[in-house]
């Protein structure tokens, strides 16, 4: 059967041909029945006819009595269906019989046969045509068979009522075929109609109608399908429904997503951020949210890289406009050098012209012009000389000549020598200055530095005015003040008139004339003694200019301290317990190094970028090389054959011919082919370079120390030589002033108290001693004394590292060996100066001194 | 008559020694120490000839230079400054004041006189 078929139809389908065979069979079998029925009752009926008609014929058949035997027979005969009767002898002959014809005749039937010689009764049915059944009943006498009696009967009636009986049941068969059928149909559609029905829901369910419910008629199969059904639409629609709150849900998460992404693609990274969970959505919202962190978290990078890039470059800017404000002042001082020193040669130029041109003057106007050209000549070497002084005090080159001073004895000498200069004016000058108050300092630029102020004042005050020095210790500092009963300065030029070539140029100042540095001399020389100098004046109310600087308690100085012994006598004095026990003590002083006259080796800078030459410039220079400048290749190779510098620094980019022609063309050339040769190039140019014949080779930027270092080591003077024990009890310090400088190459030996530098200088005699003077276990002072006591370290040069303002401190190191002193806290470049100054420097006796001089002749420093 | 010339400069000996060199020559000579003093005579004794020295109190050389320039009685004198400073851009500047040329200290007082007398037609 198909599977397309309804269930339905499959059920008539099966069960309609069943119905209907067993209807079928049904009917065969009640007529096949009703047959066999007819048939007993046909053959009981014949053979009750025989059984009599054998009883009837019994006695007529003894006595043979034909008659009565044909009465008989014609009698049966008369019966209903009786077809042919017949009475038979015992031989078999016909006595009598419906048939005439057949009277006396022999039957020759194997039926009557049989029943003659079995006696028995035989039966026999005949089927053909309408039937029928011959029944053939032996006839006894006693016990012997007289004869039989043959009956046939016909069927035909017995047919006929079979027939109809078989009609009837055939049409009832059909009936009830019919209604089982129809009932059948029912019973399909009783069954198959609330599947159906369940069905039609269910396709409904399907097609999206979850509303609608399958009716539950009853509570069977069909209505536990139903409900499972109704059920299941309903957990359906559950589902849908929360399907759809979580797709709304979804939805509404990812608009919000999407719109926080168009907000972040939008340039705005502060939005809040998208909810995240563990579902994709979460997951992608916490990678939304990462990446929204991320990129602000670059967002703010990039801002600070900016921020520091734009600081930089302000920086830049900045040092750009002070080098610009640098180049200014420089082009105004040398302007202003130039007036300056153009005025008093204009002078000199032209009286002597004058005087070489006109020899008809009088003698008294040729005096006068020699007088103005001698005048004027002072003038100019005075400027000459306060030029060189403020450079070589800025530059840090000027040798301070330190010693312990008393204040009286400076402004004595002030005085004495401006002395002419007042009185000239018509001034009074007061000193008011202890006679026990002191300072460490250079005797000659603090003299200097009085003059100025005196001569300053005696400019600015009138005739008849006063001038009064008037000096104090006050705590730790000394000060000097020098008071003039002048015009004064307005306020807003006390600052400016330390400034170099600055005058206060009013009316009333035009007749006065100055070099315009005898101020900034005086600040620098006294800043270089770590002191100040201030102005206090009023227009009108006359001008204070005071001095102050670090006080040192000299009162056991009597006269100048020239002599080292006085200074050792006071020392003495004050450290009894440390002289009393030394023999009477050598003197020593510092002399520069035999055969060290400077290092002063020239280096040929070549770079036409004007910025790096500055640069190079003051880096060489400040590590105390000459530095020749050449701004392009062939200048580079003229200067190097001309002057053959001792190393040569090379550009690569220049503007005519490139560095590493210039290379090989002195490579080329016999008289330039040795000179050391550096590289420098913002090009990655290393191989080319080496192949070339370059010793070195550098990126730029340059790196201040790493160059330092190589072109020490290519000229030969690499600081890894040079020992430098350091001692210091504070271990900061210790390490500060050690890496500082191991940085600049020097090998560097360290010491926690004074017994160990004493060891190690004896076990290492290092080239240099930096030196704490109070250490524990043996101070700075003994360390001195055991130093210069032995002869393998008594000319090793000591810097002494002081926090201390003491100036006997300094007087007593002093003397005890010539040492430098540096105050704590200083600077990396400081320390480096005086650490290369120092070693440039040996200390000997004064005796050995006094004796070389006769001789060949050291410097002494 | 003699002509008349006028120097100014704030530094005596400079000035004495034009003085001397000119006077010597036969000019009548009339100083000034300062920028104002100079404008103020220029404007009183109508020099044929002008000295300026640049760095003066008041009023400097240039100043000077340019206010009388704005005079057109004063258009055609000789202006000569003299100046101690070395840069090319200041003479420059001394001329766009108005100055006809200028001399450089040191200068040769002899080589200075020439020059009158060539200004002078002499």
């Amino acid at each position: 059967m198909s599977r397309s078929l309804s269930l339905r139809h499959k059920l008539l389908l099966l069960v309609i041909p069943l119905i209907a065979v067993f209807m079928l069979f049904n009917y065969f079998v009640i007529v096949a029945h009703e047959r066999d029925m007819l048939r007993e009752e046909a053959k009981s009926r014949a053979k009750a006819i025989v059984t009599v008609l054998a009883a009837a014929s019994e006695n007529a058949i003894a006595s043979l009595n034909t008659h009565d035997l044909q009465l008989a027979a014609d009698q049966v005969k008369q019966l209903k269906d009786v077809d042919d009767v017949a009475v038979i002898n015992r031989e078999g002959a016909v006595e009598a019989g419906s048939d005439i014809e057949t009277v006396g005749r022999k039957l020759d039937e194997p039926l009557v046969t049989a029943a003659l010689t079995s006696g028995q009764q035989q039966e026999d049915f005949n089927a053909t045509g309408s039937g029928t059944l011959t029944i053939v009943e032996p006839v006894k006498i006693g016990d012997k068979t007289a004869g039989a009696v043959k009956i046939v009967l016909s069927l035909s009636h017995l047919r006929a009522a079979l027939a109809a009986s078989r009609n009837y049941i055939f049409a009832l068969t059909a009936v009830l075929v019919v209604g089982a059928v129809a009932f059948m149909f029912w019973l399909a559609d009783f069954f198959t109609g609330p599947i159906l029905a369940v069905a039609s829901t269910a396709r409904k369910v399907a097609g999206g109608d979850l509303e609608r419910k399958v009716k539950v008629v009853s509570s069977d199969e069909i209505g536990v399908l139903a409900d499972s059904i109704n059920e299941m639409s309903a957990r359906l629609r559950g589902m849908i429904d929360q399907e759809r709150a979580a797709r709304e849900k979804l939805q509404h998460r990812v608009e919000e997503l999407l719109r926080l992404a168009e907000r972040v693609s939008g340039g705005e990274l502060t939005v809040p951020p998208a909810p995240e969970g563990t579902d994709e959505m979460g997951r992608l919202s916490a990678g939304f949210n990462d990446m929204v962190r991320n990129l602000r978290l670059n967002m703010e990078t990039q801002r600070a890289t900016l921020y520091e890039l734009e600081e930089s470059s302000h920086a830049l800017a900045e040092a750009n406009r002070q080098l610009k404000e640098l180049d200014r002042l420089k082009s105004e001082f040398l302007n202003t050098v130039s007036h300056e020193l153009r005025t008093p040669l204009t002078s000199i130029k032209a009286f002597s012209e004058i005087l070489l041109d006109n020899d008809g003057d009088d003698r008294d106007t040729q005096r006068e012009f020699l007088g103005i050209i001698n005048q004027e000549s002072d003038r100019l070497t005075r400027l000459i000389n306060n030029l060189l002084d403020l450079s070589r005090i800025e530059a840090g080159r000027m040798q301070w000549e330190m010693e312990p001073i008393r204040l009286r004895e400076v402004t004595d000498a002030c005085v004495n020598a401006t002395r002419a200069l007042v009185e000239k004016k018509g001034l009074s000058m007061t000193v008011k200055v202890p006679d026990d108050i002191g300072t460490v300092g250079d005797r000659d630029k603090l003299i200097q530095v009085v003059t100025n102020l005196i001569s300053n004042a005696v400019k600015f005050t009138d005739s008849g005015g006063s001038i009064t020095l008037s000096g104090a210790k006050i705590g730790d500092e000394l000060s000097l003040s020098v008071i003039d009963t002048g015009r004064g300065i307005p306020r807003e030029y006390h600052e400016k008139v330390f400034e170099k070539f600055q005058q206060v140029d009013t009316s009333s100042t035009r007749e006065i004339k100055g070099s315009g540095l005898g101020l900034p001399i005086v600040r620098s020389i006294v800043e270089a003694h770590g002191g100040t100098v201030k102005l206090d004046s009023e227009p009108g109310r006359g001008s204070t200019f005071t001095v102050v600087i670090p006080a040192a308690d000299l009162s056991h100085l009597k006269t100048r301290a020239v002599d080292p012994a006085e200074v050792l006598a006071a020392v003495q004095a004050a450290f009894p317990q440390s002289a009393s026990a030394e023999p009477p003590p050598t003197e020593w002083v510092e002399v520069e190094k035999p055969g060290e006259s400077g290092k002063n080796r020239r280096i040929l800078v070549v770079d036409d970028e004007p910025t790096i030459m500055r640069v190079m410039r003051h880096i060489l220079e400040s590590e105390g090389y000459t530095v020749l400048e050449a701004a392009n290749g062939m200048e580079a190779l003229a200067r190097a054959r001309e002057e053959r510098p001792d190393l040569v620094l090379l550009d690569v980019l220049l503007p005519d011919i490139d560095g590493f022609e210039v290379l090989e063309r002195m490579r080329r050339d016999p008289q330039t082919a040795d000179l050391p040769v550096v590289v420098l190039s913002i090009l990655e140019a290393k191989e080319r370079s080496f192949r070339l014949g370059a010793q070195d080779y550098f990126n730029k930027p340059i790196d201040r120390g790493k160059l330092v270092e190589t072109v020490q080591a290519l000229l030969g003077e690499g600081n890894q030589e040079i020992k430098i024990l350091v001692a210091d009890d504070d271990p900061h310090i210790l390490q500060a002033v050690a890496s500082m400088l191991s940085s600049r190459g020097y090998r560097v030996i360290t010491a926690r108290d004074g017994l160990e530098a004493v060891v190690k200088a004896r076990e290492e005699i290092p080239n240099l001693l930096v030196l704490d003077l109070y250490m524990p276990e043996m101070d700075g002072f003994e360390v001195i004394r055991k130093l210069r006591a032995w002869d393998q370290t008594s000319h090793i040069p000591i810097l002494v590292l002081t926090a201390s303002d003491i100036a006997l401190d300094e007087a007593r190191a002093l003397t005890l060996g010539a040492a430098r002193f540096m105050n704590k806290p200083f600077s990396e470049n400081e320390l480096a100066r005086m650490v290369r100054e120092a070693l440039t420097r040996v200390i000997v006796s004064k005796s050995a001194v006094e004796k070389a001089a006769e001789g060949r002749g050291f410097t002494v420093g | 008559m003699a002509k008349k010339i006028l120097v100014a400069d704030d530094e005596p000996y400079v000035l004495r020694s034009i003085e001397y060199t000119l006077s010597k020559a036969g000019y009548n000579v009339v100083t000034a120490v300062d920028g104002e003093e100079a404008y103020t005579r220029i404007n009183a004794e109508n020099p044929d000839l002008v000295f300026l020295d640049i760095q003066m109190p008041k009023m400097d050389g240039n100043s000077v230079c340019k206010k009388l320039r704005e005079d057109p009685e004063k258009k055609d004198l000789y202006i000569i400054v003299i100046t101690a400073k070395g840069q090319e851009s200041e003479r420059l500047f001394s001329l766009e004041c108005g100055a006809s040329e200028y001399i450089t200290k040191p200068y040769s007082p002899r080589k200075m006189l020439e020059r009158v007398k060539e200004i002078l037609g002499e």
